[in-house]
């Protein structure tokens, strides 16, 4: 066993934003302003936004579900991005993708980071009887097997992107509490927390004061993983069929339906995965950026 | 551990257990389906249905099937199935192994190559290395499981014949085989792991580097293999050491893709079978045990993080 | 005929005497040894096996096959106890011999069954069993034994339907069974064909768990079963073909995804697989390294159901303009890969019924419209729901007829429903539209559980007297050109009320490695209506030396 050399918690006190010493990695980058990184990021995500509120009035953007030529086309000037498996434009579709992608991903994050990120805290801080029962309802949701929450969830309430993103949410439920569980629990035995206790603070004000400012930064990290994989986890319930119902894009299901032409027409399944993935960089970039000015004002 | 804690453990086991079942049971029942459409076949007949369900005791109300089945699950018998006619407890015993073989497997593969790799990015960020594995990494989770896994196929099994497409056989017949059978399943679980554990370890390797007590380090002047290791690895494992546990119960019951992919008997079919066939007693042994195993490794967890954090204690605890 | 049908003439192995429109030619050049009609006679053993004749050039005792199929058979192989689809009946026909088989011109030959004759008026069957045939248990197959598969068949829930003119069975001799119907019954030997004819050892009949220890007179007995892994079988050397067959062992792999599948076939994990996926006999055909056999004959329609009983499916106005809107070339050439025909009706070219020209309409969107529009101007505006199973392969059809519908003005919406609510619903008629596969079989009695206002089965959700009356004819008449003009009436009466929107007929393709010998095309399928065509391949397939 090792001993417990530098248990890093000592070290760390209220106030500690002296400037790194030269030669420091991490401080690197963490400096004022955005950076052009997470301008370009932040540009990527509302250029985005613009393309998919705009639709077909702009150039080159047409109804997502008509079919306009042979399936698997390669791309043309006619089709920027080529044809999908039954003939519709896949840069039409990614793009009208977005309008239902985004905000699914945005409102399952919302929730798992809302509802995890509560029950973490509570099970965290106040431990006893409220760690018990949070416990006991997290062991039985994430034992329940998501398909049969999503089939039945489904069969009753339909599919409407709510439904799937509160369905989406609730699968990361679980480790988004429990991540938060243990760093409510690291960071209530750190010294500033409980001098703070000493002194008198509030239970709320060392919560919000203390406790917040110092989880979420870890929080962060593992939302924007969250967020791609809801993306294509939703991509999975859509091949199950049990997602917003065709001929509605969404990237998740145009990479998992593009799965039949994978040889013959790999474009039918690249652009999507291309445009998942810059999304996803621009907002790891994003919360590398903002993380870095939490931890640094803290 | 405490008899105490131990005690309170295994009362909460049994209360989740007990939750489990009865939102399976219920939730199986409401769905529209019966089991005897999936022994029948299209076409079948209104009489044909209601023989079937009777033969099956179907026909008795749900909380009178629950109570009995309540009863014989605490005699150890977890009922049989409507479709083999083979007990439950058998049809677990055959799946569960290969499940857990392959999750423990793509685990510890995931961590072996994200704890480096993590902790290396996290020495420079913005650095080359850091650069290559987050970009990697993240388009490894852009690309649903079975895209990756479709791709190794392709390359390893159909283009270069190295390894099979599908099937692994038992270790005891073809222990080679059955190696070989394993490497494109854990590649394909491993793959997502391992990006999410990287950039977990990453981003917490990066609040602990910035610490006071590493830039003292630094300035001793100590080598930065020993701070990666010893000073930095364990407090920024504490989101994994959560993160973990969570993603490998789930992953049980929930490789579908990759045991479809690779036609593997695991335990991920046998619930999406028992569900499209309304094998209830099926789905409830197998959710029942899954849960049982996440139990275990949330146990597990709290073990690990106290360690990691040893002023994390149950001092708080009534 | 514009397609060319890829049979069985693939390395030597041929089918003679080939009848029908549906069955000819030979593999288009390319594949190395398809040899067509030519073989190599000098080292062919020929058989006449319930299909056809078949020369079996130069065949290699030994070896085994991996078989990689799309359905586990965790139900067992018990026929008369649970249904037994595609997978399972590939299965059940090593272990099994149907009583008879069907050869692709569709005449009925004995096949365990030494002669099955009728009276005069077709009242009453007489089964004549084959001596000296031994269960692979070692006891006896006799008259007892068939009495025993037919009483239990009878009495399954599974068949109240099929066997219901069935009035007793009863062995009438050692070696002969009488079978005695509630009136005329022309086709009971075609029944015997399907899973119903399938002779079990009453033995297995009797023990507890025989549904998963199935033993029959097949070529093959059973070996093991692990659930979601692997089912073996082994050559039973006492055969009653003599030599027969060939293989030592086949080792069935269930893998539903057909991708998958595939891509075990091209790594060479498993030798053979069957698909009836357009898209993947598309990409098979371009593959030279696998060999091909494909054919519809007897095969199933691909069609969208209507509820008739709801508005606006019961006009037979609209019925017909969704029908109108529908590009069935289209569909064919572009989501069906040009691999499957244009449907219109039941009946498939070879089967009995079949018609160049039903009356269903074609594709004329300009007339649809126009009635579309009559039709919402009187009733207001036309909304409907496509009910299809969660599938992608049902995703994607769906959403091209959607469009066609669009076009013609009807807004029609995607119901994905999970595949046992899609059976409960279709069975309550709980639908507006419903997307289908079902009818194929060599005999349209087979069909009458569906289509008949009597007949037990609510899905098919026809009640009509004329088709009614035409289906009497076909169960009653001892005249074969009676009956087929009975079924030729059936088939145009269906075209003109538009119960049914036919899509196209399916292909069936086995695909196997190169140095498999012996593909035909008795490929399961052949409808959901429990009809296996002819014996089993398996019976002849060997591996090339």
């Amino acid at each position: 066993m090792p001993v417990e050399q530098g248990t890093p918690s000592a070290a760390t006190t209220v106030t500690s934003p002296d400037p790194a010493p030269a030669g420091t990695p991490a401080r690197r980058g963490a400096g004022r302003g955005l950076g052009p990184g997470a301008l370009v990021a932040l540009g990527w995500l509302a250029g985005l936004s613009v393309l998919a509120l705009l639709g077909d009035a702009l150039p080159f953007i047409g109804d997502p579900s008509r079919m306009t030529s042979l399936p698997y086309e390669p791309p043309s000037s006619a089709h920027p991005l080529g044809t999908d498996e039954i003939g519709r434009d896949v840069l039409s579709r990614v793009v009208y993708a977005a309008r239902v992608s985004l905000p699914i991903a945005a409102g399952a994050v919302a929730v798992a980071m809302l509802v995890g990120g509560i029950i973490g805290l509570l099970t965290g801080f106040l431990r006893g009887t409220v760690d018990e029962v949070g416990q006991w309802l997290l062991d039985v949701l994430v034992s329940f097997p998501p398909l049969i929450l999503a089939m039945a969830v489904t069969a009753f309430l339909g599919r409407s992107p709510v439904i799937l993103a509160v369905i989406l949410g609730l699968l990361f439920v679980p480790p988004a509490a429990r991540l938060v569980r243990t760093h409510t629990m690291a960071t209530s035995t750190r010294e500033y927390v409980v001098a703070a206790r000493v002194l008198g603070a509030s239970r709320i004000r060392i919560v919000f004061r203390e406790i917040v400012p110092a989880v979420v930064p870890h929080l962060l990290a593992y939302a924007v993983l969250a967020a791609s994989a809801v993306i294509v986890i939703e991509g999975a319930l859509s091949f199950l069929g049990l997602s917003i119902p065709p001929p509605t894009p969404t990237w998740g299901g145009m990479i998992t339906a593009a799965r039949d032409g994978l040889a013959e027409a790999p474009h039918v399944l690249l652009v999507p995965v291309a445009v998942l993935f810059a999304t996803v960089l621009a907002l790891n970039g994003l919360a590398d950026t903002l993380r870095s000015r939490l931890v640094e004002t803290r | 551990m405490t008899l105490a804690s131990v005690m309170r453990r295994a009362a909460r086991l049994l209360l989740v257990l007990g939750a489990i079942s009865i939102v399976t049971f219920g939730l199986l029942a409401v769905m529209p389906g019966d089991p005897a459409l999936a022994l029948l076949g299209p076409g079948a007949t209104d009489a044909a249905v209601a023989e079937v369900r009777a033969s099956l005791g179907l026909d008795r109300p749900l909380i009178v099937r629950y109570g009995d089945w309540l009863l014989s699950a605490l005699g150890g018998d977890l009922g049989t199935s409507y479709q083999t006619g083979q007990p439950v407890v058998t049809s677990l015993a055959d799946r569960f192994p290969l499940s857990i073989e392959l999750v423990l497997v793509s685990q510890i593969v995931a961590l072996a190559v994200a704890v480096p790799v993590g902790l290396w990015s996290a020495r420079r960020p913005g650095g080359i290395v850091d650069r290559i594995c987050s970009v990697g990494g993240l388009g490894l989770l852009s690309l649903p499981m079975f895209a990756l896994g479709s791709l190794l196929v392709y390359v390893f099994a159909v283009t270069l014949k190295w390894l099979p497409a599908t099937g692994i056989p038992s270790f005891g017949d073809d222990p080679l085989g059955h190696v070989q059978g394993l490497i494109l399943p854990v590649l394909s679980l491993a793959g997502w792991q391992f990006a999410m554990y990287a950039q977990i370890l990453r981003g917490e390797a990066r609040t602990v580097l910035a610490e006071d007590y590493i830039e003292t380090a630094v300035l001793k002047g100590l080598p930065t293999r020993a701070i990666l290791l010893r000073h930095t690895l364990k407090p920024a494992s504490l989101s994994l050491a959560s993160l973990v546990p969570i993603t490998t119960g789930e992953l049980i019951g929930g490789a579908v893709v990759v045991e479809t992919l690779y036609a593997l008997p695991g335990v991920g079919r046998l619930m999406v079978d028992a569900i499209a066939a309304r094998d209830l007693l099926v789905l409830q042994g197998a959710v029942l045990a899954v849960a049982v195993v996440f139990v275990m490794l949330n146990l597990f967890a709290d073990v690990v993080v106290r360690w990691l954090d040893p002023r994390i204690r149950s001092h708080h605890a009534g | 005929m514009a397609r060319i049908h890829r049979l069985s003439a693939l390395l030597g192995v041929l089918t003679l005497a080939v009848t029908g429109c549906g069955a000819g030619g030979a593999e288009p050049g390319g594949a190395p040894g398809a040899t067509g009609a030519t073989g190599s006679p000098g080292a062919a053993r020929e058989f006449r096996t319930g299909l056809d004749t078949v020369k079996v050039a130069d065949p290699v005792r030994g070896g085994q096959l991996v078989y990689g199929l799309e359905a586990d058979v965790s139900a067992g192989l018990d026929t008369s106890k649970w249904y037994c689809g595609p997978a399972c009946r590939t299965i059940a026909k090593t272990i099994y011999d149907p009583l008879t088989v069907v050869d692709s011109g569709g005449t009925v030959r004995p096949y365990l069954a030494e002669s099955v004759e009728p009276n005069a008026d077709r009242t009453e069957w007489t089964i004549k069993v084959r001596p000296g045939i031994r269960f692979h248990d070692g006891t006896p197959l006799d008259a007892a034994a068939v009495v025993t598969n037919l009483e239990k068949q009878r009495t399954s829930p599974l068949n109240t339907a099929a066997l219901a003119p069935v009035a007793s069975v009863t062995a009438d001799g050692p070696m002969s069974v009488r079978v005695k119907m509630k009136g005329p019954s022309s086709a009971f030997n075609v029944w015997l064909s399907t899973p119903i004819g399938y002779i079990m050892a009453p033995s297995m009949l009797a023990a507890k768990n025989g549904a998963h220890n199935p033993v029959g007179t097949g070529p093959f007995r059973f070996v093991e079963w692990k659930a979601a892994d692997h089912l073996t079988v082994e050559r039973n050397a006492e055969y009653w073909q003599k030599g027969l067959p060939y293989l030592d062992r086949v080792v069935f792999r269930p893998n539903p995804d057909v991708e998958s599948r595939v891509a075990a076939l091209r790594a060479g994990d498993i030798d053979v697989m069957h698909t009836d996926s357009a898209d993947q006999i598309a990409k098979l055909r371009g593959d030279t390294s696998v060999r091909l056999v494909e054919s519809e004959l007897f095969g199933e329609s691909n069609y969208f159901q209507l509820n008739v009983k709801r508005a606006p499916m019961n006009d037979v106005n609209v019925r017909r303009a969704l029908a109108m809107a529908l590009d069935r070339d289209a569909i064919g050439r572009t989501r069906n890969r040009g691999v499957t025909r244009v449907a219109n009706g039941p009946f498939p070219p070879g089967t009995p019924g079949y018609l160049d020209n039903t009356g269903y309409p074609g594709y004329d969107p300009a007339a649809a419209r126009a009635i579309i529009e009559k039709y919402e101007a009187a009733n207001g505006p036309i909304s409907l729901k496509l009910m299809i199973p969660q599938s992608p392969t049902h995703a994607k059809t769906a959403q091209v007829v959607q469009q066609m519908w669009k076009e013609v003005g009807v807004d029609v919406a995607l119901e994905q429903v999970e595949f046992n609510a899609f059976l409960e619903r279709d069975r309550r008629g709980d639908y507006d539209m419903t997307d289908a596969r079902l009818f194929g079989g060599a005999d349209p009695d087979l069909q009458r559980r569906w289509w008949h206002s009597s007949g037990a089965s609510p899905v098919g959700n026809i009640s009509d007297p004329q088709v009614d009356a035409a289906l009497d004819v076909i169960r009653s008449s001892t005249d074969p050109a009676q009956r087929k003009a009975s079924a030729e009436q059936l088939n145009r009466r269906l075209g003109d009320q538009v119960n049914y929107l036919w899509v196209n007929w399916t292909v069936w393709a086995v695909a196997a490695k190169p140095d498999v010998v012996g593909l035909n095309l008795q490929i399961p399928g052949g409808g959901q209506a429990g009809l296996v065509l002819g014996d089993h391949w398996l019976t002849y397939a060997s591996r090339k030396r």
